[in-house]
């Protein structure tokens, strides 16, 4: 009878030692965290996943066991391609944050390049207004000196052959332009000690630039980016205001108060090259009233005034804290683009 | 009336053969309906990479073709070979997902890179910018 009773108890708790197997199988294998992201993300493989198990647990019930392993297999099948979809949409959405990420920093690559190529710009600018300003310095001292080198002479005819070429572009007919191209030849076959037939030629280059583009009625599209660097290159500084380029030099005037010929002669060559409408000069002093500025401002305007329309430059004296006393800026209010 | 009842008899008889006729069509028609997906599953190039539930859904429709007599057997087998199909599809959209995944950081590392190189670049540029800048305004 106790053995009895034994056995008895024993195949009772078998039982529900086997059925609390069970739900902890089926508790387990919904519970997990994946299983949880797999309800989350993907609901409808979920409820397969659970319609299959309930399945499986009716067939229990009906004590078919074949039925109800087959049920449990097709129930883990659900449940892991559940899993597995749910981990895909993460996947996907960690894509999607990553791509994000991506343009952001593909935005900042393009702003940096874009940033990066103004600068460089600027610095190409400023470097070449140094070389510039080098080579008008010397072109300075080689007024006053006796002689040139080889190299300052090759440095004004190449500027020549430029120009040359820009007038032809401009429209300049071979009658002009072979006369001009034959002097420079000659100028480079002779080699002068004097740079001065190099320097008038070149004047006359920029004259005739200038007269090409006096057949316009107004300066064409771009003219003021021209004035700008070719201020730049002849040694001047040069901005695009809104009012008209303003070209400014503080080499007006020599370390003795001089009016500087050189500069006064490429500030010519600028007027020659770039002929329409008036240019207002100013010219900063310490005060209105000294009577040594105003002499040398008065030689300078003399200077200035020896060309071929001499009412075309007008010039003021201008006190200011932001300029040296002896800058001079002179705008050319027809080269305003719009 | 006698013919009638013979006829309904008749009747009778036939319907539950006839039904059972349908059924096992349908049954076989949906086995080779996921055959058929299964075949464009396995000649898929990265099949491999599903390759468990591959066999697996093979092995059901195996077991659902051998087992015409049974046809709750063979709706059962079915259903796994379904499960294991859209297991097997889950699986390779995820690793396609995974391989977009690894693009996708290959070229944020790569754009970040040249980000950070742009930046140092410009920093560089800037810095020299500002000393050309401050040697111009030197009288």
């Amino acid at each position: 009878m106790t053995w009895r009773a034994l056995l008895i108890m024993s195949c009772v708790s078998s039982l529900a030692c086997a059925a609390q197997q069970t739900t902890r199988s089926s508790d387990s294998l919904f519970a997990s965290p994946a299983a949880e992201l797999a309800r989350q993300h993907a609901p409808d493989l979920y409820d397969q996943a659970q319609t299959a198990w309930a399945d499986a647990d009716e067939a229990k019930r009906r004590k078919d066991e074949r039925a109800a392993g087959d049920h449990r297999t097709e129930a883990r099948l659900w449940l892991a391609a559940a899993v597995a979809e749910a981990e895909r949409v993460q996947l996907d959405q960690r894509g999607a944050e990553l791509q994000r990420e991506e343009e952001r920093w593909a935005r900042q690559l393009a702003r940096d390049q874009e940033a990066s190529a103004v600068v460089a710009s600027d610095i190409s600018r400023y470097q070449a207004r140094a070389v510039a300003l080098r080579e008008a310095e010397r072109l300075t001292a080689l007024s006053q000196a006796p002689s040139a080198s080889a190299a300052t002479v090759d440095a004004i005819l190449t500027r020549v052959r430029l120009n040359l070429a820009l007038a032809e572009a401009l429209g300049a007919s071979d009658e002009r332009l072979l006369p001009l191209r034959e002097r420079a030849d000659a100028i480079a076959r002779k080699r002068p000690a004097s740079a001065k037939a190099a320097e008038a030629l070149l004047s006359k280059s920029e004259a005739l630039i200038g007269e090409m583009r006096a057949q316009w009625p107004r300066p064409r599209p771009g003219a003021s980016t021209e004035l700008v660097e070719t201020a730049l290159v002849t040694g001047f500084a040069a901005d695009r205001t809104s009012s008209g380029v303003v070209i400014g030099s503080e080499r007006f005037f020599t370390s003795g108060g001089q009016a500087s010929s050189a500069t006064v002669r490429r500030f010519h060559g600028l007027l020659a090259a770039f002929p329409h409408g008036p240019v207002a000069c100013q010219v900063a002093v310490p005060e209105l009233r000294s009577r040594v500025w105003a002499r040398r401002v008065a030689q300078l305007v003399e200077r200035l005034r020896r060309m071929d329309d001499p009412g075309r430059v007008s010039t003021s004296m201008v006190v200011t804290q932001s300029l040296a006393a002896g800058a001079v800026q002179c705008t050319f209010v027809a080269y305003r683009e719009p | 009336m006698a013919s009638a009842c013979v006829i309904l008899a008749v009747l009778a008889c036939l319907f539950p053969a006839t039904s059972g006729v349908a059924d096992d069509a349908a049954l076989r028609a949906q086995t080779e309906q996921l055959q058929h997906r299964l075949g464009r599953l396995e000649a898929r190039e990265d099949a491999k990479y599903a390759k468990g539930a591959l066999e697996q859904a093979h092995r059901a429709l195996t077991t659902a073709s051998g087992s015409v007599e049974d046809p709750d057997a063979t709706s059962r087998a079915q259903g796994i070979a379904r499960a294991a199909i859209v297991l097997a599809e889950r699986q390779l959209e995820r690793r396609s997902a995974q391989a977009a995944l690894f693009a996708t950081q290959r070229r944020l590392t790569a754009t970040r890179d040249r980000a950070n190189a742009q930046r140092r670049a410009l920093e560089a540029l800037m810095r020299e910018r500002a000393s050309l800048a401050r040697e111009g305004e030197r009288p």
